[in-house]
């Protein structure tokens, strides 16, 4: 069961409509290395992996759902007062279209979610492995974002949310040697 | 969103953060005394603050009793 809490993990601040970002933006909102397919993909593996790494996968998992809302936040902010003309001119002519003014789960060039983006192994080590390169191709989607912003706000949250990957990376990391270091023990036996 | 409300907001997305990453961090380091020890003094002061925040600005979630009269609403985190 989840409890919804009324605010940000980090603040979101937009002064600008700016279309374009916004459609930048949807690649972490919609894509293949977005945190809607993180938030997924955690919460799913949680109940074959092994024990002690539930918990993390839980956290791990929730915190990317916080994420999920702050990059809604950016789309929503950055498009909500733009023209129609203003969302054709930036490449949203056809988001518009199909769903006005409103957020949709596609990626940056527009091709909706799809659970193929995600993946549950049953296995703990391909698992946490496909974990870890999630956060690593997340932290290189934020760079690559971050490099072609020009708006400084919106680059302090996206910062924000770069080092959460490299945590997130760090966690699984760890994950991965204590699982490993059972496996050692279990072939003494 | 008042300049008080914007900084107390703050300061408790601080003191979240805090425990987040602590309960992160204790997850795969389970030994780490003193670990455990600072993320519960985390734990505590954001609850702390929390309900100095919910007193002031209404209720985070549901679990915080609301006034029935009183139109102190905390904006939803995309009006802010």
């Amino acid at each position: 069961m989840w409890i919804y809490d009324k605010k940000l993990q980090y603040p979101v601040v937009v002064r600008d409509t700016n279309p374009r970002l916004a459609k930048y933006l949807m690649e972490q909102y919609g894509g293949a290395d977005g945190e809607l397919a993180a938030a997924l993909r955690y919460q799913n593996q949680r109940y074959t992996i092994p024990e002690k790494v539930i918990g993390l996968l839980t956290d791990i998992s929730t915190e990317e759902f916080g994420h999920l809302e702050m990059i809604a936040t950016m789309i929503y902010k950055l498009t909500k007062d733009a023209t129609p003309e203003q969302l054709k001119a930036a490449g949203l002519g056809e988001h518009f279209v199909a769903h006005g003014h409103a957020l949709f789960y596609n990626n940056a060039a527009g091709v909706p979610f799809t659970a193929a983006y995600i993946q549950a192994k049953g296995d703990p080590i391909a698992d946490l492995y496909e974990d870890i390169a999630a956060e690593e191709k997340a932290r290189a989607t934020y760079q690559w974002l971050i490099d072609i912003s020009d708006d400084p706000y919106i680059n302090d949250s996206l910062r924000f949310l770069r080092e959460r990957e490299n945590v997130h990376s760090m966690r699984f990391r760890e994950a991965v040697e204590m699982l490993k270091e059972d496996q050692v023990k279990k072939t003494f036996f | 969103m008042s300049e008080e409300q914007r900084k107390l907001l703050m300061e408790l997305q601080i003191a979240d953060f805090n425990v987040i990453e602590w309960d992160l961090y204790m997850h795969t380091h389970p030994d780490d005394m003193e670990g455990c020890q600072k993320l519960n003094e985390k734990t505590t002061y954001a609850k702390k603050l929390r309900k100095h925040y919910e007193r002031l600005y209404g209720p985070l979630t549901i679990l915080t009793p609301r006034s029935c009269d009183d139109a102190s609403c905390t904006p939803w985190p995309w009006q802010v």
